[in-house]
């Protein structure tokens, strides 16, 4: 039992490193490796580098001393037309960004089309032995998955 | 084995919960509780090790195709939203001292990955309804067998 943990682990340790790297490729550039936090590290948020952190939740004012790089353009102008986007503000995405019917009908219609595919798609295995088919004390919960994996063999043989 | 099931499943739905909502218990929790999550999805595929390769050696004769597609868009999903994170994390990776430049890149699409696994996650509920029924009835009847017992022996003696 602890082997397939193990392996399950080493699954997904690779798919997360694959996805990791897919993301850092198609990124131009935006996105880098890990670095280590120095005294002169930007904020990943908003692009500071005063040593007294405020946070990605609250960036600071500009003062005339720190300056800041827009983290989307790149410009460090005082007159930035976005202060507001950013200051006081929390940078986390959340259900306010979109509208009502966006965060309501979306999943909505996600969950049923998924239900559709998967039911459409197992319906032609009901007469094979499948996770709902004929091995129903799995689905029964009695979580002996491979029950019937010598009699499967030798159904095969 | 029912009782831990029924257990790891409370484990599985509560700990998703939390993490899954970080507008209600704040960034740290979310975050602290979605690294418990890694290890709670390491032992349920670990657990289900034995279908997932069985699936994968009888793909052409299919056996639940459509279980199979869906699980592996969720772990894939699960990736992205669990290496989005951490390249946007505020508590786990400072804590190793480390930061990630490219916030505005990985942040919206965890927010969107977490919003597609949310939905993947109801329907790998849906499709799954008849285990989780069988298991509440198995749990049921052993209980109340249980309790005939202690009735019969307190009325032995």
């Amino acid at each position: 039992m602890l082997k397939k943990h193990i392996i399950s682990l080493v699954v997904i340790v690779a798919v997360c490193t694959g996805v990791y790297f897919v993301g850092l490729s198609v990124s131009n550039g935006q996105a880098r490796l890990p670095e280590v936090i120095t005294q002169d590290t930007l904020c990943p948020v908003a692009g500071c580098v005063d040593s007294d952190c405020h946070a990605g939740d609250e960036a600071p004012s500009p003062d005339g001393v720190f300056e800041m790089i827009c983290p989307k353009i790149g410009c460090a102008s005082v007159e930035c037309h976005a202060w507001d986007r950013i200051v006081g503000l929390n940078t986390s995405f959340s259900a306010q960004d979109a509208s009502l019917n966006l965060w309501i009908l979306v999943p909505v219609l996600l969950i049923t089309a998924l239900v559709f595919f998967v039911t459409k798609f197992s319906k032609s295995d009901n007469d094979a032995r499948g996770h709902d088919g004929s091995r129903e004390g799995y689905e029964e919960g009695n979580g002996e998955e491979d029950s019937n994996e010598s009699k499967d063999e030798g159904d095969e043989k | 084995m029912k009782r831990t099931s029924i257990f790891f499943i409370l484990l599985v739905a509560l700990s998703y919960g939390v993490a899954a909502n970080p507008d209600f218990t704040g960034i740290a929790i979310h975050e602290w509780v979605s690294v418990l999550l890694i290890a709670v999805i390491v032992f349920h595929l670990g657990t289900h090790m034995d279908w997932v390769l069985k699936a994968l050696r009888k793909i052409k004769k299919t056996v639940s195709t459509g279980h199979l597609i869906l699980d592996i868009v969720l772990l894939l999903l699960f990736a992205v939203v669990t290496v989005s994170g951490l390249a946007v994390s505020r508590f786990v990776m400072p804590l190793l001292n480390l930061t990630s430049m490219g916030y505005f890149f990985w942040s919206p699409i965890h927010a969107i990955s977490a919003k597609l696994l949310l939905a993947g996650v109801i329907v790998h509920l849906v499709v799954h309804y008849k285990w989780f029924f069988g298991l509440a009835r198995k749990f049921r009847s052993k209980k109340m067998t249980e309790q005939r017992e202690e009735k019969l022996d307190s009325a032995d003696e």
